[in-house]
């Protein structure tokens, strides 16, 4: 993993945090946060291809699939229970009873797989920081000692 | 690269997927263009004068609201309750907070425990050098 890929998943970490409270902020922003967050999860997605699960890891391919499934009922229920960007598009959708509460259960298991996701993949992303960090720190030292 | 590929394929056929079931188990649900005469998302009225998600009236006696369960169109609607507190609102605080609230607060401790723990290492070592100085 490099630095840069650690510092975008953190980006994309704060940006579905914000997202994934309508309460603090408000339905409207919560929708094109939610878009945007769906972007930026697909990037990390696409960018994370090669560790989406394989021969041996088992745990993670589950993991994966459930993440994955719950992010796409949440985006497309998300975009079906819409009152700010479909209709800033001239759109509206019907059906708002049968998406919202699958809206809010994709959701609540979204959070939760993610969850589990950070706690398996943080230290990765901690170590790969650090290593650049303590890099650093000892190139000022070798400078300091000339 | 490769795999790649195949994560973004699987990613939008999921997508697209979940909406095909989505329409198939609903076929009534689909997104069409805002018209003088569409209804209401949430309550089936077709009122020329929409009060928005900010206004919904009370029960008047003239505004009805169709069941999403029965079909029925009543103006004494037993659902209006749902309609003006949780249309278009967030639930409430809801468990996205209740999960995220222990799970910083255990990760802000023992970060806490952490730096606490390297500085008393440190302390305690620096003290170790002075006696050996």
């Amino acid at each position: 993993m490099k630095r840069s890929h650690a510092l975008f998943d953190i980006a994309v970490l704060a940006v579905y945090l914000l997202a994934a409270n309508p309460a603090l902020t408000g339905i409207p922003l919560h929708e094109f946060l939610g878009l945007g967050a769906f972007i930026m999860v697909a990037a990390h997605v696409v960018e994370s291809g090669e560790g989406l699960g394989g021969r041996g890891r088992v745990g993670q391919l589950v993991l994966n699939a459930v993440l994955l499934l719950a992010l796409a009922v949440c985006v497309v229920s998300g975009v079906m229970v819409s009152g700010t960007v479909l209709p800033s598009l001239g759109l509206y959708a019907s059906g708002y009873h049968f998406w919202d509460p699958l809206h809010a259960v994709a959701a609540k298991v979204l959070l939760a797989a993610l969850l589990v996701h950070l706690v398996v993949r943080a230290p990765a992303a901690l170590a790969v920081l650090r290593q650049r960090r303590g890099l650093r720190a000892a190139e000022s030292d070798c400078l300091m000692g000339r | 690269m490769l795999k790649k590929l195949v994560a973004t394929a699987v990613l939008a056929a999921l997508v697209g997927a979940v909406a095909m079931v989505g329409f198939a188990a609903a076929p009534s649900t689909a997104i069409q263009p805002i018209a003088a005469d569409s209804p209401c998302p949430a309550a089936g009225c077709a009122s020329d004068a929409c009060h928005g998600f900010e206004a919904v009236p009370e029960p008047d006696g003239a505004h009805e609201m169709v069941c999403p369960e029965a079909g029925c169109a009543s103006t004494e609607c037993h659902g209006w309750g749902s309609l003006i507190e949780r249309y278009h609102q967030a639930s409430d605080m809801s468990l996205n907070v209740w999960i995220l609230m222990p799970v910083a607060l255990v990760l802000g401790l023992w970060l806490l425990v952490r730096r606490m723990g390297r500085g008393a290492r440190r302390t305690a070592g620096e003290e170790e050098a002075c006696y050996e100085a």
